[in-house]
Formats: C-alpha cells, sequence, structure tokens
C-alpha cells in the first residue's frame, strides 16, 4: 500500500497545509500559508478578492502546482492529481457550479459516486436527504439557481466525504437559503466531516464556522475564532481599507 | 453483496441483446425482399452506420469533434485488405480474421490519435483530425510498396459460401454480412453508452474539471472513446472493402468525411439512431437525385451529376438546423415527450438538513 492510498494516521488533521506557496510569474498568488481544518470543524477561508483563496482550493484539489510547500489529509501527503480525491475522501464544489448541463440532476450526482458499488442507491438516498428526488429526472439547467446549487452540495456529499471544500457556497442564494445552507454545513460537519469554505458573505462565514482563516495578497494575516477575527483591526484595514492606529 | 442498481437510461444487457438481435433478424429477413442493387444499398448504409454510430457517441456523448473519420475508415480497409490477402486460407474464417485485423489496426491508429486528442480540445482536435484525413494520399504514396499508391488494394473475391450459394444473390450476402458487422459494432456502442462509462463520457464533455474532481479520469475516458470510435469507422471501413473489393484513399476524402459529420448532425447527435438515418440520407440521397436528373438532357445531367448532391446536403443540414436543432432523431421524438412542468422557485424546499425519517 503507498502512503498515498493509506488509512488516515489517527489523530491526524483532516486537513493540513504547510508553508504552501504559488507564484504565478512575479506574481505570489500565495506566500508561506499554513492552516489546519480537523474533524467535525468547519473552517471559513475569507478575504477581499484576489487574496488567493479559491488559489488555495485549487492546489489543494492538484489543479494548480505550488512552488512551494506541502499538503496532507489525514496525515498523508496528497496526490497533485483531482481525480485521485475521491477516493482519499475529498470532495468540493466550484464557484461556477461546474455541473454538468446535459444531464438529470439524478445523473448529474450520481457523478460524483460511479465508483462505488451500488451508485444508484447511493444517490437517491442523498436525492431524498436534499429534497431532490422529485426533480432527479429533470434536465439540471431546468431547475432554479438555488436548487441547481443543492444539486451541486448533492454530488460532492454523495460520496460521504471525510474532507468537504465549499468554494462560495452562499453565493447568489437569498436569506432563507443561506439559512438552510448553514443547518446542512453544520449537520455535515457533526457526522464526523472537516468543512473548509470560501466565502465572501461574512455573516455566514461568522455565524457557521468554528474558526476563520483572513487572507490578503496570499498570506495568512489573521486566524481565530469568528469573534478573535471580527474584532481584528488588522481585517478591519484589509477588508475596509481603515488605517491601523498605533496603539 | 446486494445487487446494484441500474443506472438511468441503463437498459439490462440481456433486453439489449435481445432487441439487437431481434432488429438484425428483422434487417436479415428484410434483404430477401429487396433487389440487387437494394441490397447493395442496404450493405453500403449498414457500413455508414459503422462510422456514423462511432462518430456521433464521440462527438456527441465525449464531446470531441473528428473530422477525419473518413481516415480511420480507410485505415480499417486497409487492414482489412492486406490481411486477407495475406491469409492463407479463404472463405468466411478468412474474412473474419481479415475484419478483426482491421479493427485492431484501426484500434491502433484510434488509439494514438485519442492519445492527442486528449490533450485538445475544440478547433485544435478538429484540425488534427482533419489533418490526417488530408495526409491519407500522401502516405498511401509513400508507402505505395504496400498501399499501392492512388491505385489502392485489392482484396480476393470473397463470394456466397457453398451451403447458400443456391438462396441468396452476391449483393444479398454482402448486405447480410454488412448488417451483422454493424448491429455488433452498435450494439457496442450501445452498451457503451448507456452504462457508467457513458455517464463518465458525457460528464466529461460538459465539465472537464468538475468531471475530474468527481474522481472520473478524463483523459482516460477521452483516449478510450476515441480508440471506441476509431474501432466502429475501422469496422465500416472493412465491410466497405468487403463490398468494394478494393480500398484506395480517393474513396476516403475530406469531403466525405465532413459527410459523415453531416449524417450525424442530421440524424441527431449523440443518437445511435439518428446515425442510422444520417447514413440512409448519404447513401440514398444521391441515387435520389440522379433519378430525379436522369430525365434531363445529357449534357445538364452530367454537369449536375455530383454536385447537385453537395448542394442539396447543404440545404439539407441548414434545413434541419434550422427547424429541428436535435437532428432528425430529435424532432421524432419530441414529439412524443410530454412537456414538462417547470420548476417553480417557490416551490422547491427550503429544508436541506436531513429530518429524523431521513436519518
Amino acid at each position: 500500500m503507498s502512503a498515498l492510498t493509506a488509512p488516515p494516521r489517527e489523530g491526524a488533521p483532516r486537513l493540513a497545509v504547510r508553508g504552501l506557496s504559488v507564484r504565478f510569474g512575479g506574481l505570489a498568488a500565495l506566500d508561506d500559508v499554513s492552516l489546519h481544518v480537523d474533524e467535525g470543524e468547519v473552517v471559513g477561508l475569507i478575504g477581499p478578492n484576489g487574496a488567493g483563496k479559491t488559489t488555495l482550493f485549487n492546489v489543494v484539489c492538484g489543479l494548480v502546482r505550488p512552488s512551494a510547500g506541502s499538503i496532507a489529509v489525514g496525515g498523508l501527503p496528497l496526490a497533485s492529481d483531482p481525480t485521485r480525491l475521491a477516493a482519499r475522501g475529498v470532495a468540493r464544489t466550484l464557484q461556477g457550479l461546474g455541473l454538468f448541463r446535459g444531464l438529470t440532476v439524478r445523473e448529474n450526482v450520481l457523478a460524483g459516486r460511479l465508483g462505488a458499488h451500488d451508485p444508484g442507491a447511493d444517490t437517491q438516498r442523498q436525492l431524498d436527504t436534499l429534497g431532490l428526488a422529485g426533480h432527479a429526472d429533470r434536465p439540471v439547467g431546468d431547475l432554479p439557481y438555488p436548487e441547481q446549487k443543492k444539486v451541486a452540495l448533492a454530488r460532492a456529499l454523495v460520496a460521504e466525504p471525510s474532507l468537504l471544500l465549499l468554494d462560495e457556497p452562499a453565493g447568489g442564494l437569498g436569506t432563507d437559503d443561506i439559512a438552510a445552507l448553514g443547518d446542512l454545513v453544520r449537520h455535515t460537519a457533526a457526522t464526523g466531516c472537516a468543512v473548509l469554505l470560501v466565502e465572501h458573505h461574512v455573516d455566514f462565514v461568522m455565524s457557521v464556522c468554528d474558526r476563520v482563516v483572513v487572507l490578503d495578497f496570499g498570506r495568512v494575516i489573521a486566524s481565530g475564532t469568528p469573534d478573535e477575527v471580527a474584532g481584528d483591526p488588522v481585517v478591519d484595514e484589509a477588508y475596509l481599507g481603515i488605517e491601523v492606529t498605533a496603539s | 453483496m446486494s445487487r446494484p442498481q441500474r443506472l438511468p437510461g441503463q437498459r439490462p444487457l440481456a433486453r439489449t441483446l435481445l432487441l439487437a438481435a431481434g432488429w438484425t433478424l428483422v434487417a436479415l429477413l428484410g434483404t430477401f425482399a429487396l433487389d440487387p442493387f437494394r441490397n447493395y444499398q442496404l450493405a453500403l448504409v449498414a457500413a455508414y452506420l459503422c462510422a456514423t454510430a462511432g462518430l456521433t457517441v464521440l462527438v456527441g456523448a465525449s464531446g470531441q469533434l473528428s473530422l477525419g473519420h473518413a481516415a480511420l475508415m480507410a485505415v480499417g480497409g486497409y487492414g482489412y485488405a492486406l490481411t486477407s490477402n495475406a491469409l492463407p486460407f479463404g472463405g468466411v474464417a478468412r474474412f473474419v480474421v481479415a475484419l478483426l485485423a482491421g479493427a485492431l489496426v484501426s484500434a491502433v491508429v484510434g488509439l494514438l490519435l485519442g492519445l492527442a486528442a486528449a490533450r485538445l480540445s475544440g478547433p485544435y482536435l478538429a484540425g488534427l483530425t482533419l489533418a490526417v484525413v488530408v495526409a491519407l494520399p500522401a502516405v498511401a504514396s509513400t508507402w505505395s510498396t504496400v498501399l499501392h499508391g492512388d491505385q489502392g488494394v485489392q482484396t480476393a473475391f470473397e463470394g456466397v459460401p457453398d451451403a447458400l450459394r443456391r438462396v441468396i444473390a452476391l449483393e444479398q450476402w454482402q448486405a447480410m454480412v454488412a448488417v451483422v458487422v454493424a448491429a455488433v459494432v452498435v450494439t457496442g456502442l450501445t452498451v457503451l453508452r448507456g452504462g457508467r462509462f457513458g455517464l463518465r463520457m458525457q460528464a466529461v464533455r460538459d465539465d472537464e474539471v468538475a468531471a475530474r474532481l468527481s474522481g472520473i479520469p478524463a483523459g482516460r475516458v477521452k483516449v478510450l472513446a476515441f480508440t471506441a470510435s476509431s474501432v466502429a469507422a475501422g469496422l465500416g471501413g472493412a465491410v466497405l472493402c468487403f463490398v468494394a473489393q478494393a480500398v484506395s484513399p480517393g474513396a476516403y476524402t475530406v469531403g466525405f468525411s465532413l459527410l459523415l459529420v453531416v449524417a450525424v448532425v442530421i440524424g441527431g447527435l449523440g443518437s445511435i439512431l439518428g446515425a442510422a438515418l444520417g447514413s440512409a440520407v448519404v447513401v440514398l440521397l444521391p441515387w435520389l437525385i440522379g433519378r430525379l436528373t436522369a430525365g434531363l438532357p445529357t449534357d445538364a445531367a452530367q454537369r449536375l451529376d455530383g454536385n447537385l448532391a453537395v448542394l442539396v446536403f447543404g440545404l439539407l443540414l441548414i434545413t434541419v438546423m434550422a427547424l429541428a436543432p436535435q437532428g432528425l432523431h430529435g424532432a421524432l421524438t419530441a414529439r412524443r415527450r410530454p412537456i414538462d412542468e417547470p420548476v417553480r422557485t417557490e416551490e422547491h424546499t427550503k429544508v436541506l438538513v436531513p429530518t429524523e425519517e431521513q436519518r
């Protein structure tokens, strides 16, 4: 058994990112970023546009190669290959939904579970859980946007991941849908799944996350509980342009 | 371990095989009702169907556009002809071995092209496949000692087996063989497209990044789809060579390659039944036009011969795309399909967290 396919090490964080740097030419998209997400924990990754949040997700998923640093899932190194993520218990949603437009709702969810013994039964269970069973055999494009978001979530959850990466899950949703999404994220974490989410909706992040990591210009500028981060003047400066005065 | 649920659109294998056997039997019996020329046309439709069925699965399901399927047919044809001529024995055994050799050679070429195709998309892939069909005459000339340049390769005559010679004519035998090969190809592609691999192909077609993140090996899926499509085209070329008893680069031009694409678009991209309709149009339209222009003065008929068919194909393509963008098959099934109720936003449930019962 190789280190990339071995079972996770006990006590190790679900995701551990150490000293990660990514350079695009002369631009440092990520600079010595370290963070971790434990089992059953919800961690929010926030920061202004261009801070490097999605780049971090892309590196974790093997879509972008880092120039330095390491990524471990369950204490074991992660191969730089997106197709192996699912086998390691990692699932991700995409900012642009990433739905398969030519397929039905059921087929979209099924696509996240094709390696399983009985993907049809797992898919039906997930559709029932998220209230999508009534639309299961409709083309996914026929559904309203919030329902499409649910389909993307269902596809990520159907594989019963141990690490869930959510890229702007609340984007484009109304107040009720955001509240329901928050419940779902908390429920998923309660089953032991580690959740790392990138989000611009600060109220959602503060209400759902156990810890928040703030990125700016590719560097971690703050991290801690939502209350600690909310009261950090460095975060105010990065987000609102408020100058920090020396005390 | 419990038996897994069937995937959407997936028929039980036994039912698919039974259905294929039934339709094949109908087609085989139908050859008795046709005159020799109609049987010859049926053999052509069956040979083209092998290529168009492979092409429609490739383009429609996996999203890879090939403009060079005529070249892959030629590869199958050359593989068949060279093997057939080299074998020391004759009869049905020679045909079967040569056919398998044609499939094998086209699989190898398809695999090599597929490896390149997996890294390309859109116009770049179309350009690569177009270059292959453009290069075909040059390849035949360069290796003229084996491929015999523009003249091509003649194959030994495969007549009706002795046991059947009194019952059926040559053209009917050729039509029957072509129908059986087309049935095998269509059944194989139907099974391939209906199962997990079919879903993987469609996922890769719609969003490659999302497919990879779902654990679908996009590159491998694209290569396999290209190889399977290439084998189908190669078998079509082998059947065409069996019917014509020759293969030459002049029969597999850029124009013919584009005609195969037109056939699958007219029939309905992604539909194997549509590919059959498109193949029938490609074979029958020039013949119908020839019949219509036969009454014209010789000079006018000669001028229109060949040219008018191209014009009509173009007009037909424009008309079908304007009136039925899903192709002929799409237009036929749309009439039967009930109109879905739209999903209203206010209807969708806000409950995302599972209830106690669901847990």
